[in-house]
């Protein structure tokens, strides 16, 4: 999976976790009002989406700044 | 000709009604909120209940009451077109305090009756003003409060109108027995776990409680704080960020203050409240209960370093939520609904298992979002909610606009003033303090 594909799937998915906003890929996810609850339906969609297994994985705050950063890092433990 | 109408109960509407009946035996005053928007100008009071009424004529089911249905499920009954009012209270006050006084003690006035579960209150302070709106948590919740505000604001501003009669439709849940009893022996294990050796450390709550009422300390952040907050959870509570960060905090604050008045034990264990609306929540979400519950136990010893804390808080919040307990929990309270009301006391101390709880916390932050109210500006949203008897204090986070505020809810004399005020000030300290590894 390419990683411009896994950004669609992200913005698609974040997208619907905030009730229909538009996402693009360079924007902030917590100024879009993504909180504790809408990080954590990500995370479980992220691991079941892309068999990943996240909260352990030692991701921070950086990892999960904007959708391009946070699918490089899902791309990165794809391969 | 008035229709009678009928809405069933969910299962977690019929918790918070059990909560209310144990207050309301405890106290004399049942489970009671207050939604209060700080605003920079005083209102139009006179408009606001001319337009009051008519909002109000809109949803008849503000007038409900409960009852129970031949199948045993618990509903809420209403007439159509009732128009009854809201009573609105209006006062003028010399100070800040005066204004914030008068607004706790609104909470802990019981309601008049079985059909009223709203009122308004307006203050003025000088230049300023107070607007609240009190509720029975058995027709509303914090967020749904807030959004009932939102709504008659729009409503007085001429943007809100319902091109037909508003009308509350809920199944009675009384199918897919398996799935409930299966999310049932979900919780019942859970609780266990919680429950296995847990010596929950807590305040004493007083043996008389008859007329006690509950106090409140409040404070809102300044943008600047509120910003600093927010960067310091971001920073050390990372993806998951405020709640854990506000739980965390909450958590070290209380042991701080209070570690030599609580229980003697070993652990904390903290019901926490979350939102469990759709993502597009209509009219349908805006009355009665859409949240549920799951519950954290933290041992005393690693409360401290903080940043370890909060990390364990953030992993216990993500299994807790990912893990489904909270709509395990809403699933499974619909099969205890039809139990008859003398036992739900029992029913309530079975299923929480714990002998105390150490405190109640949640955080609201999709609530309150136009930046004026009838013709005000709103400079902060703050909730003063009455806590359940068991555990009798309570920390709330609400934001509005950037701003965070924070509600320390306590029953009366389960703690003294300089107590409250103490935990105000160390709170207050670890969330705005840089606390290093």
């Amino acid at each position: 999976m390419t990683k411009k594909e896994i950004e669609q799937i992200l913005i698609r998915e974040i997208g619907i976790i905030l009730g229909g906003v538009q996402v693009s890929e360079d924007v902030q996810l917590h100024e879009l009002g993504l909180d504790s609850m809408g990080f954590v339906e990500l995370l479980v969609f992220i691991e079941k989406k892309f068999d990943l297994k996240l909260v352990d994985a030692g991701l921070d705050r950086d990892h999960f700044r904007t959708v391009r950063v946070l699918a490089n890092s899902i791309s990165e433990k794809l391969c | 000709m008035r229709t009678k109408s009928l809405c069933y109960l969910s299962g977690i509407d019929w918790i918070c009604y059990t909560l209310d009946h144990l207050s309301k035996e405890a106290t004399g005053c049942g489970n009671i909120s207050q939604a209060i928007l700080c605003l920079d100008r005083p209102l139009d009071i006179d408009k606001i209940k001319k337009c009051l009424l008519s909002f109000i004529r809109l949803f008849p089911v503000v007038n409900g009451k409960c009852a129970r249905a031949l199948n045993l499920a618990p509903y809420w009954s209403y007439l159509e077109n009732a128009s009854e009012d809201i009573p609105v209270l209006s006062e003028t006050a010399t100070s800040d305090e005066e204004a914030v006084a008068f607004l706790h003690a609104c909470v802990n006035q019981p309601f008049a009756n079985e059909r009223e579960h709203l009122r308004f209150a307006h203050v003025i302070v000088g230049a300023h003003a107070y607007a609240s709106l009190i509720f029975d948590h058995r027709l509303l919740d914090a967020r749904g409060a807030q959004n009932f505000l939102q709504l008659f604001h729009q409503f007085y501003c001429g943007t809100f109108t319902l091109s037909e009669p508003f009308r509350l439709e809920r199944p009675s849940g009384l199918s897919l027995w398996k799935e409930k009893f299966q999310a049932g022996q979900r919780v019942n294990r859970r609780f266990l776990e919680l429950s296995h050796n847990a010596q929950v450390r807590y305040l004493p709550i007083p043996k008389e409680l008859k007329g006690r009422k509950f106090c409140f300390r409040t404070v809102t952040f300044n943008r600047v704080q509120s910003d600093s907050i927010t960067e310091l959870a971001y920073d050390m509570a990372g993806y998951l960020m405020m709640a854990p960060y506000f739980l965390a905090a909450s958590t070290l604050a209380f042991q701080d203050v209070f570690g030599k008045r609580l229980s003697k034990g070993d652990s904390f264990v903290i019901p926490v409240n979350t939102d469990i609306r759709s993502r597009n929540p209509g009219l349908q979400e805006l009355f009665f209960n859409h949240l549920s519950f799951f519950f954290m136990r933290f041992a005393s010893d690693d409360i401290k370093p903080l940043r370890g804390f909060i990390k364990q808080v953030s992993r216990l919040m993500y299994d807790a939520m990912s893990g489904g307990f909270a709509q395990d929990l809403a699933k499974a309270s619909l099969l205890f609904r039809v139990v008859p009301r003398v036992f739900l006391d029992t029913v309530h101390r079975s299923l929480m298992r714990f002998r105390g709880l150490s405190f109640s916390f949640s955080y609201v932050n999709k609530g309150y979002d136009a930046l004026e109210f009838c013709g005000a500006q709103v400079t902060a949203v703050i909730h003063t909610p009455r806590v359940a008897i068991d555990p009798g204090v309570g920390i709330f986070f609400t934001q509005f606009n950037g701003c965070i505020s924070l509600t320390f809810a306590f029953l009366e004399d389960i703690l003294s003033e300089e107590e409250a005020n103490l935990f105000m000030d160390r709170v207050q300290t670890v969330l705005l303090e840089k606390f290093k590894q």
